[in-house]
């Protein structure tokens, strides 16, 4: 037995609390499991949300010179849109799967901090509703996610949406903080007995790394928002030309946050596609220690080219010209990863779930996602691009194509881990392709729309043909995508009651979330299986060839 | 002047530098006698860098002319030619060298993590300070001082990375810790630097142009007394970040695949420090 | 789980928020260096700041380091009698330090300088208004391990270790005051 014999008579109270208490168990919950789904749900609740921003501002665009939405309300929305899908969707979904996930992984009982753990998803739900809350007081923030100084400033954003943004932001971030210490202490200190960090499943290792990220970035963000608040609130002076203050120190502030959050926002993603694509290529993942090694790199790296959002700024010459460089480095750790992917498919015996579909679409779309973004490394390209339609269609294809489509991976690929149901390969090939074609139908043509000419963030343009065939048709491609994401929920909601039941092991994996019932118990593990490798379950189901006998685990064996 | 001219005809064939460099290898191939190719090399590449950093064009530039590349002769001394010069001694030479009681209680103060960190730290930190910056480069004694200040910190710093003696080596948790705090100490300077105001290296902004090469860094190469200093920072910053980070990366990545540490821990040699007289 | 891991995650926790917040304060500290100099004619460094009173109360809010650090040993050798009076030691100095803030912060009103006034009162004000922040949150702290001390904690090795982890922060908040100090005060008046 791997439980601490004293923990027992506590876990049963729990486990009699939670069938007692029912739907309530929920709000004060503080178990992982609960607290991981209850992250998802949020995260699903934010994403049709700011789905909706989304289609209200492709329909705006949809014809030239339109009227459908005023340019005050226009601003508000994309503002939305922007901050709710970073912000409430994408960074505590991934985080969701993080809490979920990562001690059942480690064949951990919980978090190292419940509690805390609790504290944290509650922060983030809350700051979203304070967020949403502006649209009540009729003055959404309008300053775009990034809310550049000095138009964030009280005399240009005189109304108080700047100050929920604000506000929202930084209780959230609090949250995040909180989330990315308290998975840094499960992973160092709650593993199993035998799961050295060389063991850990990439997912985790991705994770820890990420939290690192988390708490390395995110004071930065908090430390910007606490001026900007400052600066509204109590008459700072910060970013204040008038003062002496600088408005271009916000937006280095901010950036040294900006930059390693896109990496929060992909390297749990990269975990997730490095568990999905080995288990459906029945392939151990090709150079484990690169993978893992190259996360590193990427995650130090992204502390130091943060002025690769400033080109426009003019820094002088040679600081562009080290940042082009230090921005095209970075290109190569991810493109390390892209490789390692392809060498586990490479031979292997694929099995095509939805859960594998949506990794290879994700290497597909990541790779373009970020072959445009070496092209901004470029800074002449940068100066002719930055602020145009070629930066939005950039940046969808590193967070939809990318993050989204291996968050979907992941969803179909756990969701019986998590409910004990299958989700629907049927309407799973559905959603897929309906999510492929819809994305690339919506943003595809907006490189071509930067390319033309097109700003972003402006309300409506002029009849010209070109901007209006492409406007259209990214429309069309948006409502699509709209119509995958109901299937999507469908396919969520009538799998949850009525779908195939999984068993503990659906898809005959190899990490130690397959190891106990689906869904979990409260306690998780009613027995850890021994762990002398980074498959302890393969090990435990091929005795006659486990993975630690062999020493490396580079080498790749077919089975 | 030509870029080429500047480049063929401004050797400073300073003898202390001729003969240090020499005394370098005579001492290499006579106590150390190296066995292992790759050792030899990479220990006369250190002794080249070292000489080109002290005799070449750079030195000239870096004496008179330009704050950067000032910056990368200083970079060069302390991210390429104390490294170098560690990798290129052999671990039997190393252990028999440190088996005398008194070297090697010498060598556990100096590469004691703690100790030679700082020491680096110190060293880089306070020798960018205006004030003793501007007065070695007035005064060509202080100067040397500086450089030997430089290759010797470093080496401590260095040494309980790179040592050949794997049982004095830092573990790889250690060792990222180590070199992310270095990294971090020296982006901020090369960052303080790169936003500093200009006039804190006076020098620099108004050189004193005896080769009349002036017109030809300003106008030909294009570098403004504004950019020398930017350029020197943003060097100190990136480029000297990105060999902290690849040693890091590199760290982890032999770590993940196991090449060293798959040893059970009883099967690890249990030499230490002063034990090898016997 | 093995019981031999879970007793560090206290510490771990600290350090990596520790770390966290260094961040958090580099930012401020920074946007205090950036804009030095940038209000010659309102308050500024030179005029404003005291060095050498608030370096007295300064000295005092190190000493609670080494106080806290006493009273962390004693912990750690079960001498809770010890532990406790050194803890308390550690609390009045940091009540101290807090109190020589207000003091600073009551001048400064007194002569009409707040937070809005030029560009040095904001970034002075954030910065040592989040460190004050900091101390009083440790000086919360440092109450409720009082109470808990007094209720028999550190019985157990986790308790100890909590204790530490208390202790930590508290020697973070010191450090960071090490900085404010220095560069506001001495660099900034210089």
């Amino acid at each position: 037995m791997s439980e601490v014999p004293v923990a027992l008579p506590v876990l049963r109270k729990l486990e009699r609390f939670e069938k007692e208490a029912g739907m309530l168990s929920w709000l004060a919950s503080v178990d992982h499991k609960q607290i991981g789904i209850l992250y998802l749900i949020t995260a699903l609740i934010f994403f049709i949300a700011g789905g909706v921003e989304a289609l209200l501002i492709r329909t705006q665009l949809m014809f030239p010179e339109n009227r459908f939405l005023q340019p005050d309300a226009y601003n508000q929305i994309f503002t939305m849109h922007g901050t709710t899908m970073i912000f409430l969707v994408v960074v505590p979904g991934l985080l969701g799967l993080m809490v979920y996930l990562v001690p059942l992984m480690i064949g951990a009982r919980d978090m190292a901090f419940p509690r805390l753990n609790a504290l944290a998803y509650w922060l983030y739900a809350i700051g979203g509703c304070l967020l949403y809350f502006s649209f009540f007081a009729h003055d959404a923030p309008a300053a775009g996610w990034f809310a550049y100084t000095p138009l964030s400033e009280k005399p240009y954003s005189n109304l108080q949406g700047m100050d929920y943004w604000a506000l929202s932001l930084l209780v959230i971030g609090v949250g995040t903080v909180a989330t990315g210490l308290n998975v840094i202490a499960t992973v160092a200190t709650m593993r199993v007995k035998g799961m050295s960090l060389r063991h850990l499943p990439l997912f985790t290792w991705m994770s820890l790394i990420n939290s690192f990220l988390i708490i390395g970035a995110m004071p930065a963000l908090n430390a910007a928002l606490v001026m900007l608040l400052i600066d509204r609130q109590l008459h700072g002076n910060f970013f204040r030309p008038a003062a002496g203050g600088t408005p271009i120190y916000w937006q280095h502030v901010f950036w040294n946050f900006g930059h390693p959050e896109v990496y929060i926002m992909v390297l749990p993603a990269f975990g997730i596609i490095s568990e999905v694509i080995p288990v459906f290529s029945r392939k151990v993942i090709y150079g484990y220690a690169v993978v893992a090694g190259s996360t590193v790199a990427i995650a130090l790296l992204s502390f130091g080219v943060w002025a690769h959002h400033m080109f426009a700024v003019g820094m002088g010459h040679f600081l562009d010209m080290i940042f082009a460089a230090s921005s095209m480095l970075i290109a190569v750790p991810t493109g390390i990863k892209i490789f390692n992917w392809i060498a586990t498919m490479w031979g292997g015996a694929i099995r095509f779930t939805t859960a594998m579909w949506f990794a290879v679409a994700f290497l597909l779309m990541f790779t373009m996602g970020g072959l445009s973004g070496v092209m901004f490394a470029v800074v002449p390209i940068d100066w002719q691009l930055t602020d145009t339609y070629f930066v939005v269609a950039h940046m969808h294809y590193v967070l939809f194509g990318g993050t989204a489509f291996a968050v979907f991976a992941g969803l179909y690929y756990w969701f019986p881990k998590f409910t004990g149901r299958m989700l629907s390969e049927t309407l799973g090939k559905w959603h897929f392709w309906l999510t492929f074609v819809g994305f690339n139908l919506t943003f595809l043509v907006q490189h071509n729309l930067g390319i033309l000419g097109m700003p972003r963030r402006v309300f409506t343009y002029p009849d010209i043909h070109a901007w209006n065939v492409l406007n259209f048709i990214s429309t069309m491609g948006a409502y699509l995508l709209g119509v995958s994401v109901l299937v999507f929920l469908w396919n969520v909601i009538r799998s949850r009651r009525r779908g195939e039941i999984a068993g503990p092991d659906p898809w005959d994996a190899w990490t130690l979330e397959w190891a106990t019932s689906s869904p979990p118990p409260v306690h998780n593990f009613d027995y850890v299986p021994p762990v002398r490798s980074a498959r302890p379950l393969w090990d435990l189901k091929h005795p006659e060839n486990p993975d630690w006998q062999r020493g490396g685990r580079t080498r790749a064996h077919v089975r | 002047m030509t870029t080429r001219d500047l480049l063929l005809t401004t050797w400073d064939w300073e003898p202390s530098v001729i003969i240090g460099c020499g005394a370098l290898l005579v001492l290499y191939f006579y106590f150390v006698r190296p066995r292992t190719l790759w050792r030899i090399l990479c220990y006369c590449a250190g002794v080249i860098v070292l000489l080109l950093a002290l005799i070449s064009p750079i030195d000239t530039l870096s004496d008179h002319y330009l704050f950067s590349v000032h910056m990368i002769q200083h970079l060069l001394l302390i991210l390429a030619v104390s490294p170098l010069l560690i990798l290129g001694i052999p671990a039997e030479f190393a252990v028999r060298f440190l088996g005398r009681p008194k070297i090697a209680g010498a060598e556990r103060i100096l590469s004691n993590p703690f100790v030679a960190w700082i020491a680096a730290a110190l060293a880089l930190g306070l020798w960018h300070v205006p004030v003793f910056y501007n007065f070695a480069l007035a005064h060509e004694g202080v100067h040397v001082l500086e450089h030997l200040i430089f290759l010797v910190t470093a080496t401590m710093f260095w040494w309980p990375v790179l040592t050949p003696v794997q049982e004095f080596r830092l573990g790889a948790g250690a060792a990222v810790l180590y070199l992310f705090l270095a990294s971090m100490f020296n982006s901020i300077l090369g960052i303080i630097i790169t936003f500093a105001p200009l006039g804190c290296y006076p020098a620099y902004v108004h050189p004193q142009d005896a080769l009349g090469i002036l017109p030809l860094i300003r106008n030909h190469w294009g570098i403004s007394a504004v950019a020398d200093q930017q350029l020197g920072g943003l060097l100190m910053w990136v480029p000297a970040g990105l060999i902290y980070f690849s040693l890091i990366v590199g760290t982890v990545i032999r770590w993940q695949s196991g090449s060293e540490m798959d040893l059970p821990e009883t099967q690890a040699s249990c030499i230490t420090r002063g034990e090898h007289a016997a | 789980m093995s019981a031999e891991f879970v007793h560090h995650k206290n510490r771990v926790l600290i350090l990596a928020f520790i770390f966290s917040e260094s961040i958090f304060f580099a930012f401020l500290i920074t946007a205090f260096v950036l804009y030095h100099g940038r209000s010659p004619d309102g308050p500024n460094a030179h005029n404003t700041l005291e060095p050498v009173k608030t370096g007295i109360y300064s000295i005092i809010l190190w000493a609670s380091s080494l106080t806290m650090w006493l009273s962390e040993k004693s912990m750690m050798s079960f001498r809770f009698e010890h532990c406790k009076r050194w803890l308390e030691a550690t609390m009045i100095l940091g009540a101290i330090f807090l109190i020589g803030q207000g003091l600073e912060y009551h001048g400064m009103f007194a002569r009409g300088i707040s937070i809005g006034t030029d560009l040095f009162a904001t970034t002075f004000f954030s910065t040592t208004g989040f460190h004050g922040l900091h101390v009083f949150i440790g000086l919360i702290v440092l109450l409720i391990m009082r109470g808990l001390t007094g209720a028999g904690f550190g019985q157990e090795e986790y308790q100890r270790e909590g204790f530490l982890a208390a202790s930590y922060y508290w020697h973070f908040v010191d450090a960071v005051w090490v900085a404010v100090f220095f560069i506001l005060y001495v660099w900034g008046t210089r």
